[in-house]
């Protein structure tokens, strides 16, 4: 029965001992043009993001709520299109934490003047209520 | 959008405003709360779209709003056409 060693098969060029010859580092062509060193990685954004929490200790999501990403010339927006609020930043970091502040003190407002709520309003209110609990 | 254009637009429509984190501003009509928005207290721009949004206009109203050619009543018009009020 072959040993493991002899089952194995190698499917790349086949290999010489060439002891005679030294090897030479791997070397790359450059062009004559400047090289560019980036000094930063470009900054990759996800087009929808769920929220699970909101930034405020009296207040629970029930539902995680959808936020829409996308970038304005330097500024990250983060929209929870259901609710009509956003919120925005440098970054998306910043986006999403003004995001749930503005969800969080909507809430409260909209709670205040729920007996006043026009009917774009009222439809706000409603999906609030439906996925944030108090704490 | 800068912070000034917002808070003339505010201003134009008699909205009420809270101060807090950010400026809050609400717009009622008959007692009842129609629209409302917010904009933040640091530098930079508004985000022009989303608080068009926000106050159920389009660019070109938003922008009549801006430079003072759309005021309150306009504005009310333009809710109620909507079905807002």
């Amino acid at each position: 029965m072959p040993t493991l060693d002899q089952r194995i098969e190698f499917s790349g060029p086949a290999v010489t001992d060439q002891e005679d010859e030294p090897q030479q580092p791997a070397s790359v062509e450059v062009g004559a043009g400047p090289i560019v060193l980036r000094d930063q990685l470009p900054r990759w954004i996800p087009s929808v993001m769920h929220l699970g929490a909101l930034r405020d200790p009296r207040l629970r999501l029930v539902e995680p709520l959808e936020a829409a990403i996308s970038q304005e010339e330097d500024q990250v927006l983060a929209e929870a299109v259901e609710l009509n609020e956003f919120g925005w930043g440098a970054n998306l970091s910043e986006a999403i934490a003004d995001l749930q502040r503005a969800v969080g003190e909507l809430y409260f407002q909209l709670e205040t003047d729920q007996q006043r709520l026009g009917v774009g309003l009222q439809a706000v209110w409603e999906t609030l209520r439906a996925k944030i609990r108090r704490a | 959008m800068k912070a000034h254009e917002f808070d003339r637009v505010v201003n134009k429509f008699g909205m009420k405003t809270r101060h807090g984190r950010d400026l809050w501003a609400w717009f009622e009509h008959e007692g009842r709360v129609i629209t409302r928005t917010r904009r933040s207290k640091g530098s930079g721009d508004l985000p022009f779209r989303l608080i068009r949004k926000q106050l159920a206009l389009n660019d070109h109203q938003l922008h009549d709003a801006i430079t003072c050619t759309l005021e309150r009543d306009g504005y009310v018009e333009i809710l109620r056409a909507k079905g807002l009020l």
